[in-house]
């Protein structure tokens, strides 16, 4: 099959599978609605308010928050495996979950009471965080394993702030344990107003990038002769990747591993190639993060099982049969 | 033509690695540097590249290269460095990486430039298997089309011959003097020093971090610079009426 043919594909089947898994999430939770049901609190018939309550007020929400999570942590992922041109670089390692979940749990322990204040803190923790380990790295050369390393340092930081909040007062931890697990459930409209033009404008900006981001996998040495200012491109995909990441961890707490894995997967399907990783890679977190999470309200209707868990029950083993399947063909 | 004046490369306060070199690389030459391992010749690369900061100046035509953007720098100077990566693109997508600084979009035309490129190192039979399960020998040759698909007037070669056979070194020679004869500037670093006599327009030894010698080949034979910088022992055979050098440990 020719390359035109092979995209046409893939990302036709990507999109047709979004679409899929947006109109599920929407249709169906642990609430059960009848097709009557649906369509009326769809278009806001007549008789149908509470299906329409469901549907706009929860289950609209959640499709979004569901989508638009899982493209900003992939899209974050796939950005710093391609700028650190390290496979097994995923948001926490700058420094997007240690320095998220600190900051959390210092709103949680300075205002008990107000839980509105958790994604802003959120979202500026792993802001700060991030912005530390690129100040710290370009002190020493922007290269990757400095990159690397600095998050490695900031992680084991921000982990021992949060073990020692966690020590301090158990209602403290409690509080935190659901961020720290993440999920979408009680998302609403107004708290995704800020995070989804970031990862938008984030979006945009990788895809303004790919092409040199695409040179990353020569190493820094061969990029800089093919015209790449290394650093400049790279500092821009970090803060693109904090950025993403943060917007997505301030309402759907900490799932990293969805920017581990999706990434993997979209480079697998795309052969390498960086611009079509970019354009796959959110598609197909916002695919997994649906799917997983709903499975996860309506397996166990009315116990919702937390997104983390199905997120690795159907991402592994589709990752594991792409991985033994090329090894198969080489 | 690249132009090096008085470039000082230090790591640190402590640690002079090049100390004020100043020769010129012609256009339409090779230039080959000559040194033990360790003394610097890669780094003079790297700061001719631009990589890595250095004082003095360097210029391509009297153009300061350090005052170039670098998609600009990507048109003019190129280099195939010592340690290859192995990505997980095919053959033909790495080389028509040689085009990113051109900003081309990749028409027909430029697809079979990358193809004559690939053919031309022996390696169509592989032009679409993933680069990263070649041996040593043949990714040095995706990455010397790649760069020659770059196209630009400097190209610098940092020890391109190592993996290489010796049947495919000869070709290798052969394209650098077609390279040279199309007026191209080019700079390598080689450790052989009885090939680089043979093939150098020019020959340049750096040691103890300075340039020790500069001049021609037949300068070098004249003044034993084989000889008093490397410790080498001359043998001279005949091929027809040619004299040829070659030189042992």
């Amino acid at each position: 099959m020719n390359q035109k043919r092979r995209d046409a594909a893939l990302f036709g089947g990507a999109l047709l599978l979004l679409l899929v898994s947006l109109l599920l999430s929407l249709r169906f939770g642990s609430t059960y609605l009848t097709n009557a049901e649906f369509f009326g609190g769809i278009f806001r018939k007549e008789g149908y308010k509470s299906a329409s309550v469901i549907l706009r007020a929860i289950r609209l929400p959640r499709m979004l928050a569901g989508a638009f999570a899982g493209a900003g942590l992939a899209l974050s992922g796939t950005l710093l495996q391609r700028a650190t041109d390290n496979p097994l670089a995923a948001p926490n390692i700058i420094g997007i979950n240690a320095g998220a979940g600190f900051f959390v749990m210092l709103s949680l322990a300075l205002f008990p009471s107000a839980f509105a204040l958790t994604p802003f803190a959120a979202f500026a923790g792993a802001m700060l965080s991030a912005a530390g380990i690129l100040a710290l790295s370009h002190k020493v050369g922007l290269d990757k394993t400095a990159v690397v390393l600095c998050g490695v340092a900031f992680s084991a930081l921000f982990g021992a702030g949060i073990s020692f909040f966690s020590v301090l007062d158990d209602d403290l931890l409690a509080s935190y344990t659901g961020f720290s697990i993440g999920g979408l459930q009680g998302v609403t409209l107004r708290e995704l107003y800020f995070p989804i033009p970031i990862i938008l404008i984030c979006f945009i900006g990788a895809l303004l990038l790919s092409r040199k981001l695409e040179l990353f996998c020569l190493g820094d040495s061969l990029a800089h002769s093919l015209g790449v200012s290394v650093k400049r491109v790279r500092l821009f995909a970090l803060v693109l990747a904090a950025a993403s990441a943060a917007a997505a961890v301030s309402f759907a707490g900490l799932l990293g591993f969805v920017g581990l894995l999706v990434p993997h997967i979209a480079r697998k399907l795309t052969r390498g190639n960086a611009r079509r990783e970019i354009l796959l890679s959110p598609v197909g977190g916002a695919v997994l993060l649906l799917l997983a999470d709903l499975f996860g309200r309506v397996l166990f209707s009315p116990t919702e099982i937390p997104v983390g868990i199905f997120t690795a029950l159907l991402g592994v083993p589709f990752f594991l049969s792409l991985l033994l399947g090329r090894k198969r063909h080489a | 033509m690249l132009e090096f004046s008085n470039v000082t490369v230090q790591y640190g306060k402590a640690r002079t690695v090049l100390r004020d070199i100043s020769f010129t690389a012609g256009s339409g030459e090779i230039t080959v540097l000559l040194g033990q391992n360790g003394c610097g010749k890669s780094t003079l690369l790297r700061a001719a590249m631009q990589e890595i900061p250095c004082t003095g100046k360097i210029f391509c035509d009297k153009t300061d290269l350090s005052a170039l953007s670098a998609a600009s720098r990507g048109r003019l100077i190129s280099m195939l460095p010592q340690h290859l990566p192995a990505p997980t693109l095919t053959v033909r997508e790495t080389v028509a990486l040689g085009y990113a600084p051109h900003a081309t979009r990749l028409g027909a035309s430029e697809w079979a430039r990358v193809d004559e490129r690939i053919a031309e190192m022996g390696l169509s039979a592989l032009a679409d298997r993933p680069v990263c399960t070649l041996s040593g020998g043949e990714r040095q040759k995706v990455f010397l089309a790649m760069l020659l698909t770059q196209d630009t007037p400097i190209l610098l070669l940092d020890e391109p011959t190592t993996y290489m056979d010796l049947s495919f070194t000869a070709h290798f020679f052969d394209i650098l003097g077609r390279e040279r004869n199309r007026g191209k500037t080019i700079l390598l670093v080689m450790h052989d020093v009885s090939d680089a006599l043979r093939i150098a327009d020019r020959v340049a030894v750096i040691r103890d971090a300075a340039l020790a010698f500069c001049g021609t080949p037949r300068e070098a034979l004249e003044q034993n610079v084989p000889e008093n910088s490397f410790g080498l022992t001359r043998y001279t055979a005949k091929r027809g009426e040619k004299t040829v050098y070659f030189f042992k440990a």
